[in-house]
């Protein structure tokens, strides 16, 4: 495995940039191309090429911070330095060795244009700023930006990682060797956020920069974990598919936002929009639906009606509505053994709808672990973040992860974890087929999954698995090469 | 979309438009109290803080919001979006 050196980054550029001016050499070659920097003096600046310097710089709207007669060091926004080059201000993640000795990806700055050079945070001046041979922007001194390990830690407890023992428990590895991997399929997912951990640069998934949906949010921070955890479980099943992140979090990495991503997600037009989340009810419920979800219900069926593809996660527990309304996939949860046994969780919902006739949550599972806390699949999350900090230790009954709390890695699923394994399948199965309903789709997996006929689901339903569909497991464990057949 | 600070509550709010209500008026009139609109299928929702509720609505955060006398007419029904949550552990 390798990664890397440069990555695009959705880190937002600082306000305020500190950059230096080198003012054009009176020896002839730049302070940018020469192989021998020993003559400081080769470097100075003609008094004229200083004048015509800071002039371009004041121009521009940069703050002169010190000079020498080398060079100017200033400070402004990235817009100045737009204007001073003529080119645009980027983010870039570069995989380097950090203080503490290890190699890590750290945030870099550097402008971008048609005539700016490769070089990171180098640029040359637009054609107005004579006196100016180029410009540097500061790097990072200390670590900014730390990412984890690519890959995941090694812990006792019995536990499956991603990409592999998911992909082969799903049936997804038979269908990649057929070149069946989701490629050119879109997958929106509305959730806390997404973090460029390497585990997805290490495996080259094609993440896109999240859409912040909450006004005054990061696009590039997941303040809870969830969401970048858990979209490992796509790429587990289909790894050639193209990811767009909702980010519907508030800074604190509460749901605030759920309804405006679902919508601007939906507008976007993917192929699949998965859902890891819900509300909670009474169960049984004492009546409809409570009426502000009627809207969020209208969404739901309209992009279905569109030909999206939606998934949303049974639960973990939870009544709600969203998993009930008709046409969507419903993901439960079945547990599988070290030896494939296969029986349904303790942890996921599983009911027949009272609200909507002949509808069962779920439709069809993905793994998920039992009770107390499913921990079970083993996920990269922001280091140091609610998740990574809470399964470190002991909790609800359920002993450490094994993993340290800032080590950007951590065991959890519920059906957050199915929901997006199963949106993978669908991509997938649209990869074969571009032109597949949604109902075609739902089709393809209930028919070909893998019957489960042990256990039962969370013991607030306690419906047993049993030979057929039931409302434990619904259809069963997707098997994703054995839909790709069918569909 | 309307500035909010990290620190104000985020709400989300579903107008609910009677059958032909007029949904541009109806948007002009959430865009000019500050609230950030997207299209619904059932009307229009409407995103802000805590403090363009208590502006637009004279309501507090949780409480449901009457449909302004501006709006009557194309308005049925302005409700609070239930707040939802990452399925963890119930």
């Amino acid at each position: 495995m390798s990664l890397p050196t440069i990555l695009e980054s959705s880190t937002p550029v600082p306000s305020t940039i500190i950059g230096y001016v080198s003012v054009r050499s009176q020896g002839g070659a730049s302070l940018f191309e020469t192989d021998d920097a020993s003559d400081s003096e080769a470097f100075y600046g003609s008094e004229s090429d200083h004048r015509e310097a800071s002039r371009a710089i004041g121009a521009a709207g940069l703050e002169v911070l010190a000079e020498s007669r080398i060079g100017i060091a200033v400070a402004g926004r990235p817009e100045a330095f737009a204007e001073l080059t003529g080119g645009d201000v980027v983010a870039r993640e570069r995989l380097m060795r950090t203080r503490s000795g290890r190699v890590e990806y750290v945030t870099h700055l550097d402008i971008v244009g048609d005539r700016q050079p490769d070089a990171l945070g180098v640029a040359v001046p637009g054609s107005d700023s004579a006196g100016i041979e180029g410009v540097v922007l500061e790097r990072p001194r200390a670590p900014q930006a730390i990412f984890p390990a690519p890959l995941p830690p090694t812990v006792a407890r019995f536990h499956i990682r991603v990409p592999d023992d998911v992909s082969t428990i799903l049936g997804a590895a038979e269908a990649h060797r057929r070149g069946l991997v989701g490629g050119g399929v879109t997958v929106a997912m509305v959730d806390s956020g997404q973090f460029l951990h390497p585990f997805f640069a290490a495996h080259r998934y094609n993440v896109h920069p999240a859409v912040a949906i909450v006004p005054g949010t990061s696009p590039s921070i997941d303040p809870h974990g969830h969401g970048t955890g858990e979209s490992a479980n796509i790429f587990a099943v289909a790894p050639g598919v193209e990811l767009r992140p909702y980010r519907a979090s508030n800074s604190k990495g509460q749901l605030v936002g759920a309804l405006a991503a679902f919508v601007r997600a939906k507008s976007d037009r993917p192929d699949v929009l998965t859902n890891s989340w819900g509300g909670d009810g009474p169960f049984p419920p004492q009546g409809p639906p409570n009426p502000a979800d009627n809207a969020l219900v209208a969404e739901i069926r309209d992009a279905i009606a569109n030909n999206v593809i939606v998934v949303f996660s049974a639960g973990n527990g939870h009544f709600s509505v969203e998993p009930q309304v008709p046409g969507v996939i419903a993901a439960g949860g079945v547990f599988a053994s070290a030896g494939f046994d296969l029986q349904a969780s303790t942890y996921s919902s599983g009911y027949r709808s009272p609200w909507f006739g002949g509808v069962q949550v779920p439709t069809v599972s993905g793994l998920v672990g039992m009770l107390p806390r499913a921990s079970y699949i083993m996920l990269p999350v922001p280091p140091g973040c609610p998740i990574d900090v809470e399964r470190a230790v002991a909790g609800s009954g359920d002993p450490a992860d094994g993993t340290i709390s800032r080590d950007g890695w951590a065991l959890f699923s519920g059906t957050s974890a199915a929901a997006p394994q199963i949106a993978g399948a669908c991509a997938v199965l649209r990869g074969v087929k571009r032109g597949a309903t949604p109902a075609a789709v739902a089709t393809a997996l209930s028919s070909t999954a893998v019957d489960v006929r042990a256990g039962a689901c969370h013991p607030r339903f306690n419906n047993a698995a049993t030979a057929g569909r039931d409302a434990a497991t619904g259809f069963g464990l997707i098997d994703v090469s054995a839909a790709a057949r069918v569909i | 979309m309307a500035a909010v600070t990290q620190e104000e509550e985020y709400l989300e709010i579903v107008v609910e438009l009677v059958p032909g209500g007029d949904r541009s008026f109806v948007t002009s009139w959430l865009d000019e109290h500050g609230f950030a609109t997207q299209p619904l299928v059932v009307g229009a929702l409407a995103t802000g803080g805590a403090a363009t509720v208590r502006r637009a609505f004279g309501v507090e955060p949780g409480e449901r919001p009457p449909v302004p006398e501006a709006l009557r007419e194309h308005v049925a029904s302005i409700l609070l979006a239930p707040r939802k949550d990452w399925q963890r552990g119930r």
